[in-house]
């Protein structure tokens, strides 16, 4: 039940030539989604400074200021050449903004809900699944599926409603919104791990429903070792690896979950930021900051595959395909 | 018809399917329902609670909201079913395209899809989202640019797969053109993953359309969308709750079913769905007494009496095991000896005490040493400090853990059985290595068992077990899995083990050639009944049974001077375990069966050395 591992196949390479490989297909992935976006802000009809009021002599100084005046292919080796500066581009509506700013503002806040959340979704996860699958067909494993389904099927965004409404505005638990203390970050940070929690409890139940069916299960048994070894060295630590295969995924759900968490729970991190640059139209802000997820999401993708590969022997020697 | 079965098997699967299809008619119907207008204002009738001319009550605006839920339904299962659709044909085309052509072309359309695939999904739609401007098209455009990928995956690797089927191989050499073959022939049989696939993606849409409805990218007003109206009744959901929670609800359990429907599918086409799991962590109740050393002396090391095993399966109650009687003692090899479905895995299995909790019936007497195992016994087996049982699997790359370095798992026997420190157990693990023919130890000890060879893992497996200290090893068909020259060198190392650790040993195994040259005594398995049982020397010369008869005629024989007798296969197939004759099982197949062998248990017949037969025919050629 191995789920297909992305990135190049090198067979009979060495691993450096492996990680290589990879490294190239992560930069022209990266490549793609630049490309896509600037050709994607040409697209959009309009002039950022068609406005009447802009005398033609003030326009012209603008577009010589943003590099407009220039032929199109020159604009987009210069935008290439500043994203490899980790330059994301500037809002072109609130002067003088850049990505960068904003990043650099946002991006600390949203890194640590992100945390808070990753760490609640492991533990609920793991908790949820872990019963399923070892008290399978039971009572605790038909609530624990039940719940984990009713995780990856209600949105984010009404969980985050429902949670605001009980727990801060009917029984006043905690904040209804901000940032500042502990008890503020409890909600967001609840609402945002519901879905990666509820995934990783559906991964685990199943894998470790697919681990009991192997023979090598049957020998730790009979060898008589302890529960708590049998547990957690035999049965978890090969049924935790199809989990670690969903932690690319789950670092994008947690980054897209945080758009509408951030935004509802008025938490200032980059996700709010960028979705009010969505209902501002501010064009040049969204799309660099689309660059910039797009990018760490890529990058998130690439480490996890590669510590996937370090977690399962079979796949650390490179050795060939077994089962 | 199998459709209806597979409803009535789950209720879930038709309970789901049917709230669907009434959301679905509710969607459709929705603005027939209502007197009202879904875009009238009436500013005397704004936030009115849910009531009899509004069921779902009215908006800041006044505008009904059950015609303005009901119409957001379907314009977001427009979305989804929209979405999932082209991703399909898309998926179809280009995966199938891809896995039907093959080669160079499907080299570059894999690569392209890597590059695509790794590009962040939704960041895609909402890039698109932006540069398009909200609507229902450009969500649409967004959501299938990339999302037909893990379509065109699943179809080409089904169709790579099926391309090789027999019957695909046959169609293509009876000159059917490409076209006809990929949608007469393959089509049908990648159907059932791709409709799994198809119903988890719908109810992916339906939520990434609320979600950009929700950042404000979705259906652009008037119109508008179960996450439209979410977000509208967001702004007003501390004041007039059921704004959100009418719709949301209608969203979660919308997507509920979906996903409900998508799973229960995924497991009923699953082949792998009615393999029982077993469930090693329940406490066990039965455990192996210890034992004072006298009582041991004289007994037969393991005895089975009238031992009988049945599971319960769907399909009625599945007799594997029916009143197996057998004796075996320390450092005697018995091979129980029988074709596939006969039994024999389920009766060392049973033994051993790892049947699945549920759904196993067993009875009769096990002694082990002279002392009874209740069977099943259930959870890790507390085999410290007492009399051990061990046994060994066909395929050795499964009996290893292969997250653990081979040694470990060896010397984390040791500390469990003998309570050795880690230290002592490693140096006890490289010794075990050495008696089980390991020449590299040190090298064994740190490797993970794919790095190592076939019979080097069954070697690993055999010092795992020998850990343990065991008196009894059962060996489930040990070598069926290797090489016939790797075959010998296993069998020779545990007739060697027999020997100097006076170990008794049940080798169970299809392979009558590897009974009759290794076995000291055979028992011959025949639906899990044992037809005919005696020393090995004695069975093999003068088979008494039609069915081990038959069994060896099946053996090849190089030397037989005409070819066409060197090789008699047994008439007839396995006969079905649930329609059993009262009599002797294998009447059907049998050249001399009589006509009331069907029905009279047929009796045992001894002749010399222990060599027993069960049949009618041999009692009548020795006392008629």
């Amino acid at each position: 039940m191995r789920p297909a591992q992305s990135g190049v196949r090198l067979q009979g390479k060495g691993p450096l030539w492996r990680l290589f490989g990879r490294v190239i297909m992560m930069l022209t992935t990266l490549w793609v989604v630049a490309t896509f976006t600037f050709l994607g802000m040409r697209l959009i009809p309009g002039d950022p400074f068609a406005d009447p009021k802009v005398t033609p002599q003030v326009r012209e100084n603008l577009y010589r200021k943003y590099g407009l005046d220039k032929p199109l292919y020159k604009q987009y080796f210069r935008y290439l050449g500043n994203l490899s500066r980790l330059d994301f581009g500037v809002s072109y509506v609130q002067l003088g903004r850049s990505v960068n700013d904003i990043i650099a503002q946002g991006f600390p806040v949203s890194a640590e809900l992100g945390l808070w959340a990753l760490l609640l979704a492991l533990f609920w996860g793991t908790l949820l699944g872990a019963l399923a699958g070892l008290y399978h067909e039971g009572k605790i494993d038909r609530s624990a599926t039940f719940l984990a389904a009713l995780g990856v099927s209600v949105p984010s965004f009404i969980l985050a409603l429902l949670f605001q409404y009980v727990f801060a505005f009917r029984l006043g638990l905690f904040p209804v919104a901000g940032w500042e203390g502990g008890t503020a970050r409890f909600l967001p940070a609840l609402t945002l791990s519901i879905l990666p929690a509820a995934t990783i409890a559906r991964l685990l139940r199943a894998s470790i429903l697919d681990v009991l069916r192997q023979d090598y299960i049957q020998t730790a048994r009979i060898k008589g070792l302890a529960h708590t070894r049998l547990l957690v060295h035999h049965i978890l630590r090969n049924a935790a690896l199809s989990v670690v295969t969903y932690l690319g995924p789950m670092v994008v759900n947690i980054t897209t979950g945080s758009f509408v968490i951030e935004t509802i729970f008025n938490v200032p991190g980059l996700g709010k930021y960028y979705v009010q640059s969505i209902y501002d139209r501010d064009y040049t802000l969204v799309m660099g900051t689309t660059v910039f997820y797009a990018a760490l999401l890529i990058v998130a993708m690439f480490l996890v595959d590669i510590a996937y590969g370090l977690l399962d022997p079979r796949i650390r020697t490179f050795g060939a395909k077994e089962r | 018809m199998a459709g209806s079965r597979t409803l009535k098997a789950s209720p879930l699967l038709l309970a789901s399917l049917l709230f669907l299809i009434g959301i679905l008619t509710l969607a459709m119907l929705g603005p027939w329902l209502s007197p009202f207008s879904p875009y009238e204002i009436d500013l005397a009738q704004t936030n009115l609670p849910p009531g009899l001319a509004h069921p779902f009550g009215t908006d800041a605006l006044g505008r009904d909201l059950f015609i303005r839920a009901w119409g957001g339904a379907r314009i977001s299962l427009f979305v989804g079913f929209a979405a999932a659709l082209i991703d399909l044909g898309l998926g179809l085309m280009l995966g199938g395209l891809a896995g039907y052509i093959g080669g160079k072309l499907d080299t570059t359309f894999m690569r392209a899809v890597e590059v695509l695939y790794s590009i962040p999904y939704i960041m895609v739609v909402l890039l698109l989202a932006v540069i398009l401007g909200p609507g229902v098209f450009s969500l649409i455009v967004g959501m299938t640019l990339t999302g037909w990928i893990p379509m065109a995956r699943l179809v080409r690797g089904e169709v790579l797969r099926a391309k090789e089927e027999d019957f695909v191989l046959a169609a293509t050499a009876m000159g059917q053109g490409p076209f006809r073959i990929l949608l007469w022939h393959i089509l049908p049989n990648v159907m059932s993953p791709v409709l799994v696939a198809l119903t988890l993606t719908i109810p992916q849409a339906v939520f990434l359309e609320a979600f950009l409805a929700f950042i404000g990218l979705g259906v652009p007003l008037p119109r508008a969308s179960l996450g439209t109206l979410i977000t509208e009744g967001a702004r007003e959901s501390w004041y007039y709750p059921w704004q959100l929670f009418i719709p949301a609800t209608i969203l979660c359990s919308t997507l509920l079913a979906f996903n409900t429907l998508g799973d229960t599918l995924r497991d009923l086409l699953d082949p792998k769905r009615g393999e029982p799991a077993p469930r090693p962590l329940v406490k066990g109740s039965a455990e192996i007494p210890a034992l004072p050393p006298e009582k041991t002396v004289g007994a037969p090391l393991l005895t089975l009496e009238r031992a009988c095993v049945r599971f319960l399966t769907p399909r009625g109650e599945l007799p594997a095991i029916r009143e197996v009687s057998l004796t075996l003692q320390s450092g005697e090899m018995l091979a129980l000896v029988g074709e596939s479905g006969s039994g024999k895995s389920t009766l060392g299995r049973s033994i051993m005490g790892l049947l699945p909790k549920k759904g196993s019936l067993v009875s009769g007497k096990c002694l082990f040493m002279g002392q009874e195992l209740r069977l099943p016994r259930l959870g890790p087996l507390d085999q410290l400090g007492k009399p051990k049982l061990a046994m060994v699997f066909q395929n050795p790359l499964g009996s290893l853990n292969p997250t653990m370095q081979a040694g470990k798992q060896v010397a984390e026997a040791l500390v469990a059985a003998r309570m050795l420190s880690w230290a002592a157990a490693k140096e006890e693990a490289l010794h075990l290595f050495k008696e089980v023919g390991i020449q590299n130890q040190r090298r064994c000890f740190f490797a993970y068992p794919h790095e190592l060879s076939g019979g080097m893992r069954q070697r690993v497996v055999f010092a795992v077990m020998l850990a343990l200290s065991p008196s009894l090893l059962i060996a489930d068909e040990p070598t069926t899995a290797l090489d016939v020259a790797t075959q010998a060198r296993i069998l020779a190392l545990l007739t060697k083990l027999k020997t100097t650790r006076g170990l008794g040993i049940l080798f169970i195994t299809h392979n009558f050639a590897l009974a009759k040259g290794w076995a000291d005594r055979v028992s011959v398995l025949y639906a899990g009944e044992i037809v005919e049982e005696g020393p090995s020397t004695r069975l093999f010369q003068d088979p008494q049974h039609p069915y081990t008869k038959g069994l060896l005629d099946s053996i090849p024989k190089p030397d037989a001077d005409d070819p066409d007798t060197a090789l008699l296969a047994l008439p007839g197939s396995p006969p079905d375990p649930y329609t059993l004759p009262k009599g002797c099982a294998f009447t059907p197949r049998c050249p001399v069966a009589r006509p009331y062998c069907k029905d009279e248990p047929a009796p045992w017949v001894t002749l010399q050395d222990g060599h027993r037969a069960r049949c009618f025919a041999v009692k009548e050629a020795l006392f008629l």
